[in-house]
């Protein structure tokens, strides 16, 4: 019995350890089945986390598209207050950017550095060589960032270059001649173009590297909007655009209540001592020269600048007549389409019922000199009362208009084309007048390429319209800079 | 001697089987376990390669659509619209067919009188990638169950489809959405929010819905069923 005991006691010492054996072999195999599963999900995540990552860049990096196309704007609220760097770079001393410039926004995360003029830099521009065929000047501006708010992280964005467009750097033939220019495109309003008409075309190129890695290049043109590039500077004090047009100013004694009736193209802005502007009344059907000339007397109340007719054709835009009508002011499709875009960009959108016209009790109560609108009224409006209005009104109807009332902005009356003034007052419009006739009077839109017979008439009385240079830009800057077109460069992950 | 004969002696025949017994459950146990988790592996390593794939399909989808319509007329003055080669200059969004070959090309409604160009299983995109190659046509057709894409330059007047369809090569398989499958779009066509609504012509086009159902290459090893994945996407064109 002893004997037996003493036998099982030393086969036991002798498995001693087997059961530690099993379960490092029952481990380990647990531990193959878990690893494969986890690299199994881990590969789903990672493939996930990595669309996530390549889609977070292409927002980010559009953010800071976004970022560039707003500070150009100088009214943008977010970055008023420090967009003149931008201001500064893409109007350099007010002139358009010239070829070989750039500057860039940067947006360093931490304490990186951001410098993408060196080349030897982790976010280097090697997209300006592609482009421009040289390495970018070491002068060009770098401007902060503005996008991260105070406890929120900014977009991921490394930076944004702006610089001018020309269609060796955007290699594509703008004008058709075969060959790429390098000189800086503008756009009408409707096209670009390389005679230098309207406002200039900027190239914005956007770089996000995302903490993962992702790399995502992005590229817009842009430029002013159409109403500032088809009209960089009013051809008029009253632009009578149209075929058959008709002008009656008021011919009677004026004075007292009844207002000095008068057009002035000289520019109330000019500096002092020096005496610049526009005609005071334009056309653009040469025809009409003759029926507007008669209508306006006495002759002595449409007053211009010395050198420049106080009432004058203005022929279609080229370079040797830069007071001309753009393309996009010569037809009704053109016209429709800067009205469209206007109303894109309004403040308020007035739409009066059929028969029933919106008036100056519907305009914004927090409009005044320091906050002018954009102010679209699709149907007929009427311009009474004896307030002020600050900025640009676009009527599609008949404006109506009681010239005890003022105006401190640009007027276009574009659609049915009708002003109407019969009423006596001392109000005046300082800025510019612009009416054209795209509609017929059941609203459709006039036939391509002709428009019709827009009419101005002030026979009441008031002080008339004087040309100001400044309300025409103020009128001009409510409008953000639109974008024209929209690439992805494709970026190597390195 | 005793002693020598005491230390040697062997298992009984009992302990033998009842050792044998459990380490033949426990191994058992274990290598079905190994051998379930091998299987599941293969399917899903088959599952992940097909929604890689589709993602990357979707990623690449959505790029093209961005920048669809670059250069669009507004970039060209107009002066090179009487260039003979500004049609193929300049990028319509979309592609289309019939009508596309007019000069002017006329739109036709989607869903009706453009037939499947573009439609539902086809798509033909116009973009210049700025790479000195000009305006491309990049074509994405459902073939069977394989999505084919193409590239190939514009040509001015040309019919879109013929000059595409030598391109085509495969790019996404096992895509399950065609007809006879599961009839499910791989796209649809949003208009903008225009009031009044813009009319459904390629030219509106405004963004592109992506609907990619794409089954696993091989059987699950375990159910024997084929798997599949379902990934949507939007993209709008910038241009």
């Amino acid at each position: 019995m002893n004997a037996m005991k003493r036998k099982t006691r030393r086969r036991a010492d002798a498995q001693r350890g087997m059961a530690l054996v099993i379960a490092i072999f029952s481990l380990l195999l647990i531990s193959v089945v878990a690893t494969a599963l986890i690299i199994t999900s881990g590969t789903q995540s990672a493939i996930k986390s990595n669309y996530r990552s390549a889609t977070q860049a292409f927002y980010d990096a559009k953010a800071g598209l976004e970022e560039a196309r707003g500070r150009m704007w100088p009214l943008n609220p977010d970055s008023a207050a420090d967009s003149s760097a931008i201001i500064n770079c893409i109007l350099p001393g007010g002139a358009p950017m010239a070829v070989g410039q750039a500057c860039y926004i940067i947006n360093p995360a931490g304490s990186e550095t951001v410098d993408p003029r060196d080349p030897a830099n982790t976010y280097a521009d090697l997209e300006y060589q592609q482009e421009w065929g040289t390495s970018v000047t070491a002068s060009a501006p770098l401007i902060p960032s503005t996008s991260a708010a105070s406890g929120l992280n900014g977009p991921l964005f490394k930076w944004v270059r702006i610089t001018p467009r020309t269609e060796q750097s955007a290699k594509i033939d703008v004008n058709g001649n075969g060959t790429l220019d390098n000189t800086p495109l503008f756009f009408d309003g409707q096209n670009m173009n390389t005679t230098g008409s309207g406002a200039q075309v900027l190239t914005v190129t956007s770089l996000a590297v995302t903490p993962s890695n992702s790399r995502r290049m992005v590229q817009y043109a842009v430029a002013a909007s159409p109403f500032t590039a088809a009209l960089p500077i009013f051809p008029s004090a009253l632009t009578l655009d149209g075929n058959g047009v008709t002008f009656n100013g008021q011919t009677g004694p004026g004075g007292g209540a009844n207002g000095t009736f008068q057009i002035v193209g000289t520019d109330m802005d000019a500096p002092a001592g020096t005496s610049s502007g526009v005609p005071a009344i334009g056309y653009t059907n040469s025809g009409d020269g003759a029926g507007v000339t008669s209508a306006a007397v006495p002759s002595t109340n449409y007053i211009s600048p010395v050198g420049v007719p106080n009432i004058s054709f203005l022929p279609p835009w080229s370079t040797t007549a830069q007071n001309g009508i753009r393309p996009l002011l010569q037809t009704p499709s053109g016209l429709d389409s800067l009205v469209q875009s206007i109303t894109q960009n309004a403040d308020l959108v007035l739409k009066p019922a059929p028969g029933t016209a919106a008036s100056q009790v519907d305009l914004p109560s927090n409009m005044s000199a320091l906050n002018p609108m954009v102010v679209v009224v699709d149907g007929d409006f009427n311009l009474h009362g004896s307030g002020t209005g600050y900025g640009l009104l676009l009527v599609t109807g008949t404006l109506d208009y009681n010239p005890d009332a003022y105006w401190d902005g640009v007027i276009l009356v574009i659609g049915k084309g009708v002003f109407t003034s019969n009423r006596r007052g001392v109000g005046i419009i300082e800025g510019a007048v612009f009416v054209a006739q795209t509609r017929d009077s059941s609203g459709n839109l006039l036939p391509d390429p002709n428009l019709g017979h827009s009419s101005f008439s002030q026979t009441g009385g008031g002080n008339g319209i004087r040309y100001s240079s400044s309300w025409v830009r103020t009128a001009q800057s409510l409008i953000p800079y639109q974008v024209l077109s929209f690439k992805e460069i494709a970026q190597a992950t390195p | 001697m005793a002693k020598q004969q005491k230390s040697v002696a062997g298992y009984s025949l009992i302990e033998l089987m009842v050792a044998t017994v459990l380490f033949t459950i426990i191994a058992g146990t274990v290598f079905s376990l190994l051998l379930s988790a091998q299987l599941r592996y293969h399917g899903e390593s088959d599952l992940t390669n097909a929604f890689q794939q589709a993602n990357v399909a979707m990623d690449q989808i959505t790029r093209d659509v961005h920048s669809a319509g670059y250069p669009s007329p507004s970039s060209f003055s107009t002066a090179a619209l009487s260039n003979p080669q500004y049609p193929k200059l300049m990028a319509n969004p979309f592609a289309w067919s019939p009508g596309y070959t007019n000069s002017p090309p006329t739109p036709c409604t989607v869903g009706t009188t453009c037939g499947n160009f573009p439609g539902d299983y086809d798509m033909i995109l116009e973009t210049d990638f700025g790479d000195g190659n000009g305006v491309q046509w990049i074509r994405y057709s459902l073939q069977g169950t394989t999505l084919m894409r193409g590239m190939t330059p514009k040509v001015a007047w040309a019919d879109p489809i013929s000059s595409t369809t030598g391109s085509l090569l495969p790019y996404l398989e096992n895509v399950q959405n065609g007809p006879g499958n599961r009839s499910l779009p791989i796209f649809s066509y949003g208009y903008g929010n225009a009031n009044p609504p813009a009319a459904p012509w390629p030219t509106n086009i405004r963004q592109v819905n992506i609907l990619l159902i794409v089954q696993s290459a091989e059987p699950d090893p375990q159910t024997r069923q084929f798997r599949t994945i379902t990934l949507t996407g939007q993209a709008v064109r910038f241009n």
